[in-house]
This record gives C-alpha cells, structure tokens and sequence, in this order.
C-alpha cells in the first residue's frame, strides 16, 4: 500500500534520509526505529508532505504523493508532543479533521463521542486542553488522528513524554486499538523495547540509512548488523574470526558447536553477539572473568563480568548460590549462543 | 500560571508607581485637566450643557464619523497589507533578514513633515508614475494623482503602521509552534483553512494589541491628514487644533477632547479586556526554531513577491527622500549635504542645520532617561501584578498617544506657569513631552517580557537555595534589563521623531531635527528644500542606526510596543 | 538599591539642567515671542543687545495665530516681554483680551497713518506684506495663456482650471485671499464675493491645505512643481525666487506677480502686559522701527518695511511688486467676520 522509493532529503544542508526504499501493506503495524538524528522523524514528515524530498518518491495506494500537498494525501500523523489545538477544547480537537472533511453536526459528535469512547476518555469533550495530563493528551491526540479515518497513521514516539507505567501499559491499548480498526500504522521510536513489544514489523534507520528489515522476531534472532546488534539491546557484542576450528572471541575462545546455525557469518572477520541467557556457570567454561557487579532484576541477576583484556560481559544468572563480587568464575556458552555477523568491518560501527 | 510569578505587595507596587503617576500627573493631566476647565467652566463653574450641544452639532458627527471611517479603514489596510509580510518575517529565512526588519520600523519614527513631503512626491503631479506613464504615451495620457485626497491619507496611514503589524503579529507568529498548523494540515484542513482555523485564533490577542495600537495612531493622526488630506478632510484632531491653536474656541476644543479622549480610553480598555480573555496558555518556540528558508520554487516566489512588495512600498517614499536631497541645478551632487555644515542665512535657521543633530540627540538622551526610568517602574508594576492599579497605570501611560498634541501643549502653558514650575519657555519640556510620547513604548516593551518569565527558572533558582530577593536579583532583574534597554532605543527613536508635540512647545532658538525640517520646507527655494530633504536622510540614518541597535540588544525576545 | 541609583540619576541630571538654566538666567535677558517665519539677521539683534547691554531671547510660538492665542492664554503670566508678528487678521482679538501695553515709538513719525489701525497705540506696525496672485511667467507668454489683471479674469473660461489657492481655514495667505474677494466684492448676494467664489467653483479652482502645497506641489512657476500657472503668494514671491534661484543676479524673475486683488497684511510688535522690563521693551520697539532693522526687513522676511522713508533693496525693486491698490479691511470687521466667512467659503467652493 506505501511504497518508498529511493527517497532522500535533507535538512539546513545535511543529508537526514539516504536512498530509502520502504515497502508496506495494508493492515499491519510498521515500526520505524532508530537512535535520535537517525531520521526517523524526517521520514513521517516526507511522507506526510510536511518535508519535500531532495529525491525519490512516495506512492501511496498506487498513488504517486508528489505534488500533494499534506492536507489530500490521507495520512494522519500523530506528534511526538501532540500539539493539540490550545484555543480549542478536548471535543473540537477531535472533531477538527472530521470538519476539515465535511461532516457535519451530529455524525461529528457521535464520532467523537465514539473515539472518546474507544481511547478511554469517555465524556471528556468539553475539557480543556491545558487541563489534561500527558496520557490523556496522548490518548485526545490519538482520537484527533483517528478521527477522519487516514489510510496511513503515523506516530512519532507516541510514548515520548510519558511516566514509566503507562510507557508499558499504552503499547498494548494501542495495538489493540489499532487491530480492531484494521488500521496501517507507521510508528517511530527510539526505544528498542517498545519496537520489538508493539510492531508486527521494524525497520532500522541509521544516519538516514535503512540499516535491517524484518519482524521483531527475526530482528532479534538474526540482527543484520554489529550496530543492529547494539541497536536492539545486545549488550555482549564484540569482533571475532571465526575458523573451523571454532570462534575465536576476546572473551574466549568457543568451540564450533557454540556458534548459531542460523548466522550469517562465514569463516574470517565478524561480529560476535553472546546472548545473555546462553552463558551459564561452568567452572571449566572456556571464558574466565572477575564478577565486578551484580543487580538485581526479579526473575534473573544481571552479573557484570570483567574479562581480562575484552568488553564487560552481561550474564544473566538464575542459579540459586550466585557468586560473590570480586569472586572469578568460568562460563561456557550454551550450543547456538553465539551468533556471528558476516564481515564486521564492512557494516555500519555503532555508537 | 500566575501563582509562582513573586507577589509585589501593595506597599511596593504602590511605591514603584509614584514616580510614573507624578510624572503623568503633573505633566499630563493635570495640564490637561486644566485647559479642559478653561474650555468647560469659563467662569469657574462647569457648564456640562454647552459641552453636549457642541457634540450635538451636525459638524462633530460629521468629523466624528470620517475620522472613525478613516482609522477604520487604515487599520483594516494596514492589518491586510501587513499579515503577509508578517508572515515571511515569521516564518522563514533569508538573506540580511535583521536589517530589512529593522528598516521597516524607520518609517514608523519619521516625521510627518518628512513623509509628508515624499507622499507628494510619490503621489503629484510630477510623481515617477507619471513621469514614465508620460515617457511612454506621450503628454496627453490622464495623469495619476492622489494627493489632497482620503487615498493619499490611507496610502501614508498603511505605510507609517505596516511595522506595527510586522513587529507585533509577526513577532507572536514567529513563536507559534509551526506543528500546530502541520497538524492542521494533516487532519485535511486546506491551507486558507489552516490559517482561518488555527493560526488565526492563536494570533488573535497579538492581532488585536497591533489593531488597537494602529487604530490609535490613526484616529488621532494629525500631520498626514493636514499635509495629503483635501481640504475638506477633517478629522477630530484636525478640529481640535484649529479649535484650539487658529480659533482659540475652548468651549468647543473641550468638547472634542473629551470626545476623543473617552473614545481612546474605550478602545484601549477594550483591548485590554480582549487580550485577557484571549490568552492561552501554549507552548511558545523560540522564533529561531520555527523559521527556515523557503523550499519549493512556489514558496520562495512567494517570499520574493511579498518581500519585494512590501519593501518596494516601503522603501520608496525613503529613497525618494535620498533622491531629493542629491538634486542639484545641473544632475546630482551633495550640495546640499555640504549646506548641512554650513551657516547660510536663507535657510532663517538660528544655526547650522548639523548643530539640530546636536540639539535632538541631546533631547533624545534626556527623553530616554527619563522615560526609561519611569517606564521601568510602571512596567514593574503592571507586568508583576494585575487589578486596578495595573490597569489604570497601563491606560493612564498609553493615553497621551490618544490625546491632541496641542491640547498637552497649551495646558502646559496655562499650567506650568509657577516658578519653580515655570517650565513653559524651558528647554526641559522638550525632552519632558517627548518621554510622556515614549513612556508607553517603553512600557510595552518591558511588560511581555516580565509576562513571558519562565517560572520554572524561578523555581530551579529557589531549588538552589535562591531566597525570594536573591532570585528577583539573579533571575528577573537582568532579563529585565534587557527588556528596559530595547524600550530605551524605542524611547530614543520616538524621541527623534517626535514632531507634533515639539512644535507646539515654546522654545527658544534650538530646534530638533524634524523643526529644523520643517522650518527649511517652509522658506522659499530649491535649495532649502534639498537641504530640509539632506536632513531628512541624517533623521532616517541616525533612527535605523537605533533601531538596528534595538534589535541586536533584544535577540529573540518578546516583542515591544 | 537599583531605585536608589536611578532617583540619584535622575536628580543629578534635573540638576545639572537646571543649573545650566540658571547660569544663562543671570545676565539680563527681553523675551522676543514671534512666529515661526520670524527671521532677522544676527547683526541687528547683537546691535540692539550690544546698545541695551541685554541678551534677546527669541520665542517662536507656532504659526501667527497659535502665537497670538498662546499670549492670550498666558495674559496673566506673559512668556515674553515684547510680541512680534500679530497681523491685521487677529488684531483685534488680541486688543479685545487687551493683552498689550499702550507704547507710541518716535519713529511712527515715518509711518503711513493707514498702517496705524489702533488708535489707541498698543501695537506698533512693523512690516506690510501682500498677498498677491503669482503667475508662471513661461505659460503666458508666447500666445498662451490670456494673463489675468484682475480678480475678474480668474473667472473666465479661458483661465478654466489654472488657479491654485489655499484654504482659508488651515492657511494664512490662503484667508487674506479670501479677505481680498470680500474686500473688494463686497456682500451682495448677486454680485458679492460669494457670488465670485461660486463662479471660481465652476471654473475648477484647486484648493490646497497650506502655502507650502500650493506653491511647491501645484503651481508650475519658479521652485513649484506643480502644473497650475497661478497661485496665491506674495507680492515679494518673485524676488524670492531669484535670490533662491540658481542665479541670485538674473535679470528677470520665472514668476510675476499681478498688481491686482492684493490683500495688505500689516505685522505690528506689541508690548505684553506684566513685563519686568517695559523700559527695555519699549527700546525694542523703537530698534524693530530703526532705519537700521526696516531696512533689513526685506531680505529677511520677504516683506515691506513700515516706514516709508526706507529704501527697498535692488532685487524688490528689480523684481517684487508694490502693489498700487492695496486692498485690506477694518480689523474689527475681520474678527467680526472671519469665522462666518471661513464657514460659507467652505460651504460655497468645498461642498
């Protein structure tokens, strides 16, 4: 249904988005993620028409949005801090695009009173906006999108200004909201959490550049990129050779049988990524640390492990005697822990 | 959003506002009041009868209704003509964009005389319109001419308001979230749509401050009317003044004062009310973060047209002036900037025109003092509380703009006649009635910026350990500064500017630059009127130097008036 | 402490002023109040104070008659000792406040008993001036224009749309005109001056404000920039001309003043009752009528010297007129009339 094709822009003279080519179909929840200055906001702004490209095109339903100014290409976008209309209660917010697309008197008010309804702010349409806290500015702020029923909803970190607990608790609503409209979301963010918790789909954008694609699941499972890797949460990330002997890794070296079948690596220079819940306690383990820290997490303790000589080593130990901080312990990966990264050198370093 | 601003007590507010209140009061209404008395209560008992049949006369609904008509008019041209200039001074980027501002608040300072003089250039007989219109078709072709006509009247109002409605509309439009419009835009409003229903309504209490400031100038324009009007243009202050200055009628001037003064009162209370019930509280940007230059080819023709035509509007009447001041008998040459130098006894000035430079910076400096300090402590008091004192010190200080300058002027005579009172032939009441004129500019431009305090930079300060005092010093004094430094370059630039007042008040033989300009204009010659134009050209240098000076001082802050 | 230190800069500066005030109040000081257009050269106000050992203020107070109501409004605390400029149009208001000394100077031995108009001597005429039709030499020459030689002509056809005059309301020349038309058209309802100014009317008289517009914006002669070749001004308007001119020593004028329908302004100085000083007042009288400052006149203020016994300069008698029939109007007859005749004036050619 979107379709991007090489798309560029820039922004007071600086490259913002690369060559991007985007594919979507209707229905579904696209995640756009990536670090701040990454482009993700430059992005919904291009496609929305807010932004000219410097290049490439946007199609949306089969239609070319060149030349389209914002208010007729159907889209809705939802701002990072809302920006609800100051001088117009929570009711004439909501119905502002249902007007703009001449309804009329009663239809306006049942909509609204059905989008108050359905984001949880039943009967609040005489408020005003100044009154409201952030979720519920969050939540008028998404009725006000919903309203005129956009082919293409887009949400630029939706959870931006949020306190923690709704930060958790909105995600689900959403989706849930968003399945029972049957809506196309594009939804930004730099949270790699919320990205992988609410997407049915993510892509990464690195410096304007569209670094990996796919579902949550393959994001996680096989990250495309040392970046990636670093991007999504892996926090035990480091450059390796991998022989046919084994893996070969500063924080030691692994037998063959450690390293996931499904990597993409291949024998020479990669990237390495230990994943937590693999390394276990193994006094004969081929990797030796020093326990420099613990915390605690509820189900698991997070150790910090020093290697001598490698990146710090995030374990996640569920043993009931764990060991002391300043007390050398072995690990060993547990077969298919490590997943290897093809050509490390060749792919975007992260931050 | 009021509860964190520091409570000024009544003792202090009280304090703080009685030097401005004496200032006003003895120099404003009480001359006022004065000469009013002369004119309602010849004999000592006031005759409120004769007042009414004066205003029932056919003449004063007559004057009464062209002048409402006129300022009416000039306002609605002027907001018209200024939102879309204000808009690309809002919105967007471009090259020497700070000194293109500044020269749009010249002609705001200028003269009537001076102005006067290039709209009859621009719109006689001999205009350049005319010139080429004759060059092209020949002698016969209808000549364009606007002079002595409301056309030529409305043309002068739009061109000396045009900057009120750039600085004001355009300065809060600068501080809209540009996102509010984007996501007007997204929800499928069109832009005419966007502007009416969003834009608009934020900018609205700005729109009606400009309005209302606009309206007073125009209701109570004297010298535009006189010099392009016809001869049957009369407006209220036209009326007063020959009521009062050829005519000596003081039953009737009175009449028509306190008609014009209750109308002003109306308007500025009116203002003062909408403003309050409009405000909202949003999210202001700093104006830095919502312009940009412009990006498709459609919207820098845009920017181009409506650049290129309002400074084209602008810009003429000035350049016209520098024209004139080059002619010499044969092409062009500086004699005339050389007469500035010089002594020459045809010009029946008491000294060289250059020593009036000297003359006017030096009332200009006493005038900013003076309103400077009192300005500050009136802006104090209305910026920091609200309620009566506040309001009534902010439309006590705005009215001398709303009142004829020869009524201040011959109260000021029958008034301030008692030694050590006797200012009437003193030259400190040049630079006193220039502050009453520039005391409200100062005023408007401290005020927004005490309003605009963040409180939570208050609140950090008291987290730190800041006592109240200690916060008042280190947070809001020097933000005031600021504030008070860009009202003083307003002061000094009205100060330059003022004519009407100066004109009216006896003096002996030093003169300011717009009088020197006058008095030149008024003797016969080619030469003198080159000279009094030479003048004309220092008076515009030397205010678009303040004002350029104004605007480095004020950064990205609120904007004055 | 930032109040304490500007009330401090504030007294220092009111100081400072009024000490500089007080320094130049010591010396022995006349106040001259005159009008805006009063000019005299340098020389003969030093040679009056170098006579009198007394410094001469000079006050202008605005045009004739703002000075004149202004010395009315402060008859009771006078601004100035002696009063220059009050002209036969507000005479008699200022005698009617009785706001002068009776004063007889020597010296009105050489002035013509019709300047003298008030019997009892408390003004003393100084100067005539006459307004008088100016015409652009250029347009009647040559077989142009029929030049008009009296007030009659004005109303031909063949003169239709070439005369500028100024309103009587807001200008000074612009009411001697009209004084003129009254003066000699007398009142009759079929023949009288508002007879002639419904005849001017139709034949496209222009009415501008001030002198300043009548002569620079519309008329054609001379400095003017107009394109009407006549105007009202004054008898010495053409010797003007040339001292201004490019070529102060031309032999001849562009523009020509007609010797027909001129109105005599008389200027006359007065002594203000409450003067201090009404010996040295009455010095100045005598030193504005000296041969010394009557002869100066001329070139200072393009007007004609009160004593006759005193020679013109060369370029008035080159190229300004004395105009050989005068015409003027009792004083008492003006104040009596003028603000009816304003009005009907307005009524008859404005509306």
């Amino acid at each position: 249904m979107l379709r991007i094709e090489h798309l560029s822009a820039a922004y007071a003279g600086e490259d913002v988005l690369r060559d991007v080519d985007l594919q979507m179909p209707e229905g579904g929840l696209l995640c756009v993620l990536g670090p701040s200055g990454g482009g993700k906001s430059t992005l919904l702004r291009v496609i929305a028409g807010l932004e000219p490209p410097r290049a490439g095109s946007v199609w949306l339903a089969g239609r070319d949005l060149a030349g389209v100014p914002p208010h007729e290409r159907d889209v809705g976008l939802m701002f990072q801090d809302y920006v609800l209309f100051p001088h117009r209660d929570v009711g004439e917010n909501v119905a502002f695009g249902l007007r703009m697309h001449g309804q009329r008197g009663v239809a306006i008010r049942r909509r609204v009173a059905e989008l108050l309804e359905l984001v949880g702010l039943p009967g609040a349409e005489r408020r005003p906006v100044s009154q409201l806290s952030g979720g519920e500015q969050q939540r008028v702020a998404l009725a006000r999108a919903l309203a005129p029923r956009p082919r293409l909803l887009m949400l630029d970190e939706p959870m931006g200004s949020l306190d923690r607990a709704l930060r958790e608790r909105l995600p689900d609503e959403l989706q849930a909201i968003f399945r029972e409209l049957g809506l196309s979301v594009i939804y930004v963010t730099h949270d790699q959490d919320e990205a992988l918790s609410v997407a049915d789909r993510v892509v990464l954008l690195d410096r304007g550049r569209l670094v990996a694609d796919g579902t949550p699941e393959q994001l996680w499972t096989r990250p495309p990129s040392e970046w990636a890797a670093r991007f999504l949460g892996f926090r035990n990330v480091a450059p390796g050779q991998l022989g046919e002997e084994g893996l070969r890794t500063p924080w030691g070296d692994l037998p063959a049988s450690a390293v996931d079948p499904a990597s993409s690596g291949a024998a020479g220079a990669v990237a390495v990524v230990l994943r937590a819940p693999t390394l276990v306690g193994d006094p004969a383990g081929p990797i030796r640390g020093r326990v420099a820290a613990r915390r605690f997490r509820g189900d698991h303790v997070l150790l910090l492990v020093d290697v001598h000589g490698a990146p710090t080593l995030h374990v996640e130990a569920r043993e009931a005697d764990l060991p002391a901080v300043g007390e050398e312990i072995g690990l060993a990966v547990q077969p298919g822990g490590a997943y290897v990264i093809r050509d490390a050198s060749a792919l975007p370093s992260g931050t | 959003m009021d509860r964190h601003r520091p409570a000024l007590t009544s003792p202090w507010a009280l304090l703080l506002a009685v030097p401005p209140l004496a200032f006003l009061g003895l120099f404003f209404v009480w001359p006022v009041v004065n000469i009013l008395a002369l004119g309602i209560a010849p004999e000592g008992r006031p005759a409120p009868a004769s007042v009414i049949e004066t205003w029932l006369e056919p003449f004063v609904l007559d004057t009464l209704l062209f002048t409402l008509a006129l300022a009416g008019l000039s306002t609605l041209l002027t907001l018209l003509l200024g939102l879309p200039a204000a808009w690309v001074f809002a919105r967007f980027e471009f090259p020497a964009k700070r000194v293109l501002r500044a020269l749009t608040v010249v002609p705001f300072v200028l003269p009537t005389v001076v102005v006067g003089s290039a709209f009859l250039a621009l719109l006689g007989p001999r205009s350049p319109i005319n010139a080429i219109a004759e060059a092209l078709f020949g002698a016969d072709v209808p000549q364009v001419r606007l002079d002595g006509s409301v056309a030529a009247i409305l043309v002068a109002h739009v061109f000396y308001n045009l900057a009120v409605i750039i600085r004001l509309v355009g300065g809060m439009w600068a501080h809209l979230d540009p996102r509010t419009e984007e996501a007007a835009r997204m929800l499928g409003a069109t832009p005419w749509r966007t502007f009416r229903e969003v834009t608009w309504p934020l900018l609205r209490p700005a729109v009606i401050s400009a309005v209302s400031i606009v309206f007073l100038f125009t209701v109570t324009s004297f010298g535009v009317v006189l010099l392009l009007g016809g001869p049957r243009d009369t407006t209220l202050e036209v009326e007063i003044y020959r009521q009062t200055a050829i005519l000596l009628d003081l039953p009737t001037a009175a009449a028509l004062t306190i008609l014009q003064m209750a109308g002003v009162l109306v308007v500025l209370l009116a203002s003062a009310r909408a403003q309050e019930r409009l405000a909202l509280q949003q999210r202001l940007r700093a104006s830095a973060e919502t312009a940009r230059p412009p990006r498709s080819g459609r919207e820098r023709a845009l920017v181009a047209i409506i650049l290129g035509a309002t400074l084209a509007f602008m810009l003429t009447p000035l350049l016209i002036l520098v024209e004139r001041s080059l002619a010499a008998p044969a092409g062009y040459g500086l004699a005339a900037y050389a007469a500035l130098l010089g002594d020459d006894p045809r010009m029946r000035l008491a000294a060289a025109p250059w020593q009036s430079v000297v003359d006017s910076l030096t009332y200009a400096a006493a005038a900013t003092l003076i309103a400077g300090t009192l300005g500050l402590l009136a802006a104090v008091v209305v910026g920091y509380r609200r309620g009566w004192l506040a309001r009534g010190l902010d439309a006590l200080i705005m009215l001398p703009l709303g009142t004829s300058a020869v009524i201040v002027g011959f109260g000021f005579l029958v008034s301030l006649d008692t030694p050590p009172l006797d200012l009437r032939t003193s030259v400190l009441l040049i630079p006193i009635a220039h502050a009453l004129i520039a005391l409200p500019f100062v005023m408007r431009a401290v005020v927004p910026v005490i309003r605009a305090m963040d409180d939570r930079l208050r609140e950090a300060a008291a987290m730190l350990g800041a006592s109240p005092a200690r916060t008042w010093r280190e947070i809001d004094a020097p933000i005031l500064a600021r504030g008070a430094l860009v009202g003083a370059g307003f002061a000094f630039a009205v100060s330059l500017g003022e004519f009407g007042a100066t004109l009216f008040i006896a003096r002996p033989d030093s003169v300011t630059i717009p009088v020197a300009i006058f008095r030149l204009l008024g003797q016969p010659g080619a030469a003198n009127f080159a000279t009094a134009m030479a003048l004309a050209v220092v008076l515009m240098v030397l205010t678009a130097t303040a004002v350029l000076l104004i605007e480095r001082l004020r950064g990205g802050g609120p904007q004055p008036f | 402490m930032l109040r304490a230190r500007i009330t401090a800069a504030m007294l220092v500066t009111a100081g400072l002023l009024l000490a500089a005030a007080s320094v130049a109040a010591q010396e022995r000081t006349l106040t001259l109040m005159t009008h805006d257009s009063f000019y005299l050269p340098d020389s003969v106000i030093e040679s009056f104070e170098a006579a009198n050992d007394v410094e001469l203020r000079l006050l202008p107070a605005g045009d004739a008659g703002s000075m004149v109501n202004q010395a009315i409004l402060t008859a009771d605390r006078p601004l100035a000792d002696v009063l220059f400029g009050i002209d036969n149009t507000f005479l008699s208001r200022a005698l009617a406040a009785d706001i002068f000394e009776p004063y007889r100077s020597p010296a009105l031995a050489f002035v013509p008993a019709e300047l003298q108009l008030d019997p009892d001597g408390r003004v003393t005429p100084i100067d005539v001036g006459h307004v008088c039709l100016n015409l652009d030499r250029s347009a009647f020459e040559e077989g142009g224009l029929p030049a008009p030689t009296s007030l009659e002509d004005l109303a031909d056809p063949a003169l239709a749309g070439q005369l500028v005059v100024q309103n009587p309301a807001t200008s000074s020349p612009g009411l001697a005109f009209l004084l003129a038309t009254v003066a000699y058209f007398g009142e009759d309802p079929e023949t009288g001056w508002r007879a002639y100014w419904a005849d001017l009317r139709e034949n496209d008289v222009t009415v501008a404000t001030g002198w300043e517009e009548a002569y620079y914006g519309h008329f054609s002669g001379g400095a003017g920039e107009g394109d009407l070749p006549i105007v009202v001004s004054y008898a010495s308007s053409p010797a003007a001309e040339v001292l201004f001119g490019e070529d102060p020593a031309a032999d001849e004028s562009a523009t020509l003043a007609v010797d027909a329908g001129c109105f005599r302004q008389v200027e006359f100085a007065g002594i203000l009752r409450g003067t201090e000083e009404p010996e040295l007042a009455a010095a100045l009288i005598d030193h504005l009528l000296s041969a010394e400052v009557q002869a100066e006149l001329p070139l200072a203020m393009y007007v004609y010297p009160a004593r006759s016994d005193v020679a013109l300069p060369e370029a008035f008698e080159l190229h300004a007129l004395v105009p050989s029939a005068p015409l003027s109007l009792d004083p008492a007859t003006i104040d009596a009339g003028r603000e009816t005749w304003i009005r009907e004036w307005t009524d008859i050619v404005l509306r």
